[in-house]
């Protein structure tokens, strides 16, 4: 019974990711074209990331693997002030380098969503492989 | 015209050629101490040493372009990247390593050099992605 219930939940779980992961394609399928539309696809996908970046880190903290590191969940938030920094930094070339047809608000929300996208991969690496080792 | 082309390819491959011999150096050096997990940790340092140093041509060069030049002409932006890039870097790696045996052992330094070289060879890509889209802009 327990088995059918977790296997139930999991299967929600699978669907509702799923359901996220298509809405921005979904978004930018609305758009037809319209970049001022895309900006707002951009920047919602964005903050979806943004969250399980945010729950990412959550659960790296909470996790004992990482607490025994020297300066703990400090190391964590500076690695999240790092990265933001470094997003920022880098997006304002990539919004410079597109600039010139008034249409900077969409590069810079594209840019900001690929780069967050880069760093939930990073995270999600770094969380399989603590599970692999300690396999 | 055809010599500037000519001269372009010529250039093109010698560096191409040179990028290849370096790749082959940093393999040879693996290769000779697949041993020694920190003597292929500072294989691996020298070749994100490299790596960095195109990094900083690369970096040198667009902020020369006209383009960038008079958006930032005190170049403090780049500085600001750079440093921003290190930052991030120093610190993704550090657990990177850190995660394979909690800081013991030297399989920790061969992963935190791996990742290292690795983040740096990501970066430069993403520069020439910037390279890419604002020589695709200008056209």
């Amino acid at each position: 019974m327990k088995n059918k219930w977790i296997a139930f939940m999991a299967a929600l779980l699978v669907g509702a990711q799923g359901a996220l992961a298509s809405d921005y394609g979904l978004c930018i399928n609305r758009s037809q074209g319209d970049w001022r539309k895309q900006v707002v696809c951009e920047q919602d996908e964005t903050r979806r990331l943004m969250r399980e970046i945010t729950n990412t880190y959550a659960k790296l903290a909470r996790d004992p693997h990482f607490n025994r590191l020297n300066s703990g969940k400090t190391s964590l938030n500076e690695q999240f002030k790092s990265w933001q920094a470094y997003r920022n930094s880098y997006c304002a070339y990539w919004e410079q380098a597109k600039s010139g047809y008034g249409d900077e608000a969409y590069h810079q929300a594209e840019c900001m969503r690929l780069v967050t996208q880069k760093h939930y991969d990073d995270l999600e690496n770094l969380i399989n492989m603590a599970y692999a080792v300690r396999e | 015209m055809i010599k500037k082309s000519l001269g372009c390819m010529i250039v093109s491959s010698l560096a191409l050629f040179a990028s290849s011999a370096q790749a082959d150096l940093y393999q040879e050096c693996l290769d000779k101490n697949y041993m020694s997990d920190r003597e292929m940790a500072k294989c691996n340092d020298d070749e994100a040493t490299r790596i960095m140093g195109e990094i900083r041509k690369k970096v040198n060069s667009i902020a020369a372009t006209s383009y960038f030049n008079n958006w930032d002409p005190s170049k403090k932006n780049f500085k600001v990247l750079l440093t921003n890039w290190e930052n991030l870097r120093d610190e993704y790696c550090d657990l990177y390593g850190y995660t394979y045996t909690q800081g013991l052992g030297t399989v920790s330094i061969l992963q935190t050099s791996k990742c290292n070289l690795d983040m740096n060879q990501r970066f430069l890509d993403d520069l020439d992605n910037i390279v890419k889209i604002y020589q695709e802009n200008a056209i």
